[in-house]
């Protein structure tokens, strides 16, 4: 495995075409943290629940007190695909690769996306509930963009060889109460 | 209880051609579907007075040109030989049951007579569903910089999880693609009519995004389906055996806007629509003789199942075994072979089936007198509508 996977070092992004981010109001402070190398979400300070993406307003109370909170950059794989089909400009030559969620640890059903940026050998370990972690890439500024820092996930090193067995009994016993 | 049940009919379905790219414009579609629909119940376009359809193309990049990727009600209006239109409404909810829904609502109040309700669909040239934008903006910011442009990507993550959890494998949607293709083979409309689907077949086609493959998703094409919907008591006085609707309804769930459609949520999701048909219909799943469910990616069809109460949490990928879902099982599922091998009619073919069958026009397909009919649109995670079809007046 290369260094920058264990180290919190942020790697290259391999495509310096793909889509970029272009940030408002509203989303602005998950960008701010990104760009400092951090992961903050959307957090509603009467009822105390996480948003992402984020809204103009709390799902939970309806009400308005929401702050960007960082957070622990650790969660679980929630699932993954590995795309052949590409529609987005920039990302043919990156065809297959693998996208994912990750449920974050702080609050169930939290989920955010992330790619593998170019690590396709990651996606060989894959597994549903597997420990993820917070890495970011760094977008080069190009004609007309500025460099832009995205947080995604890689798997955590040396994972154990099957999810602890009480991992995927939360795992159930959540999908059933929903 | 909705005071609708039973007092609004579907009387006549309407198809154009069914092609995958054209050089016909879409208008020419719409109006052939359109005639088609009212020559099936025996009325003049002149006697059309009430409009309704979503509009919108379903792709990134659309151009959104009426009557060229688009057909709205301003064309219709627009023509001489329609000139009674007393009523329309132009559907932003994602999904053609909202058009039904209005149309039905529209009767009940005697804003109209006679609703033509359609759905025009468009291939553009090149690669369908192309995003022209570099820049994302809104929810996008979350998902397109990661490389998720396309509706597959969520359903593919959605259902990599599906089978994880539930212990399943790709014979499930092998198992729904395969039986809904020989289903198509009974029916002229569809798109893959003459093509028979193996199973073989299926498991060699080429991925999409994983674990969905090629003949995981609906069929793109150019074509246009339309209804008339009229009062039951019009609908009695014309040439064909109505059917009458006895529910149809909207998903309102608030999670159900998540864009991260998660699993969890499917039946959850699905509540309010699935409570409301069933109680408004005065019917229960073991009731209806056949289900038309959303299959614009193969998936969705599991989802519906144990949304809909036909099957529970996670025993949709045995349900569909056995033959269950065939014309002949316990549940004939997309009867017409569904979107997946009829084309992409975004839900109104779903309903011109159910129609078919419970008025016995079914031809080479028709199920024995089947007495309710069930369809589900869309997502049960995103945005979804149903309605229930009855052959009797149902008390």
């Amino acid at each position: 495995m290369p260094s920058w996977v264990r180290s919190s070092a942020d790697v290259s992004n391999p495509t310096t075409t793909r889509p970029q981010p272009v940030p408002d109001p509203v989303t602005l402070g998950f960008w701010e943290a990104a760009a400092r190398g951090g992961l903050s979400i959307q957090f509603c300070a009467d009822c105390e629940v996480y948003q992402h993406p984020p809204r103009p307003y709390c799902q939970a109370c309806s009400g308005s007190s929401l702050r960007y909170v960082a957070v622990s950059g650790e969660g679980r794989l929630w699932s993954w695909s590995r795309c052949h089909h590409n529609v987005l400009p920039g990302l043919d030559a990156a065809v297959p690769f693998t996208c994912f969620l990750v449920e974050l640890r702080e609050q169930p059903g939290l989920l955010i996306a992330g790619d593998l940026m170019g690590r396709e050998d990651l996606a060989q370990q894959f597994r549903i509930g597997m420990p993820m972690r917070l890495i970011h890439a760094t977008r080069p500024a190009g004609a007309g963009s500025h460099e832009c820092r995205l947080p995604t996930f890689v798997p955590v090193p040396d994972p154990p060889e099957h999810d602890p067995p009480e991992h995927r009994q939360v795992e159930h016993r959540q999908v059933e109460e929903r | 209880v909705w005071s609708g049940r039973s007092r609004v009919a579907l009387a006549g379905v309407g198809y154009s051609a069914i092609d995958r790219r054209s050089a016909r414009p879409l208008s020419d579609y719409a109006l052939e579907a359109a005639l088609a629909a009212a020559s099936d119940c025996g009325i003049g376009l002149a006697e059309i007075d009430g409009l309704a359809t979503y509009p919108s193309a379903p792709y990134l990049g659309a151009l959104n040109r009426d009557g060229e990727d688009i057909v709205t009600p301003e064309f219709f209006m627009s023509l001489a030989t329609m000139p009674n239109v007393r009523w329309y409404a132009h559907a932003g909810a994602g999904l053609i049951l909202a058009s039904l829904r209005d149309a039905a609502n529209a009767l009940l109040a005697g804003a109209c007579n006679y609703v033509l309700v359609w759905r025009a669909m468009y291939v553009p040239p090149g690669t369908y569903g192309r995003a022209p934008e570099y820049e994302a903006r809104g929810d996008a910011q979350f998902s397109a910089p990661y490389g998720i442009g396309s509706a597959i990507q969520w359903h593919a993550m959605i259902y990599q999880r599906y089978l994880q959890l539930y212990g399943a494998s790709r014979d499930a949607t092998a198992l729904i693609a395969t039986s809904f293709r020989r289903n198509a083979q009974l029916n002229e409309h569809a798109f893959f009519a003459g093509r028979e689907l193996t199973y073989e077949e299926y498991m060699s086609s080429r991925w999409i995004s994983e674990p969905l493959c090629l003949f995981d998703c609906d069929i793109p094409v150019t074509a246009c389906v339309a209804i008339i919907m009229t009062t039951a008591e019009r609908a009695r006085a014309m040439r064909h055996a109505p059917a009458y609707l006895a529910a149809i309804g909207q998903q309102t769930t608030t999670r159900a806007a998540r864009i991260d459609f998660a699993l969890h949520d499917h039946i959850d999701s699905a509540a309010s629509l699935v409570h409301g048909l069933w109680s408004d219909s005065g019917l229960s799943p073991g009731e209806v003789s056949a289900a038309q469910l959303y299959d614009g990616f193969s998936p969705s069809v599991l989802y519906w199942l144990e949304a809909a109460g036909f099957c529970g949490r996670g025993e949709a990928h045995e349900f569909v075994r056995d033959g269950r879902i065939s014309l002949t099982g316990e549940l004939p599922v997309n009867t017409f072979g569904g979107s997946l091998s009829e084309g992409r009619l975004h839900g109104l073919g779903h309903v011109a089936e159910a129609v078919l069958q419970i008025s016995g026009r079914a031809q080479s397909r028709q199920l024995a007198s089947p007495e309710a009919i069930c369809v589900f649109d869309g997502s049960p995670m995103m945005r979804a509508g149903g309605l229930v079809l009855t052959r009797g007046l149902s008390m």
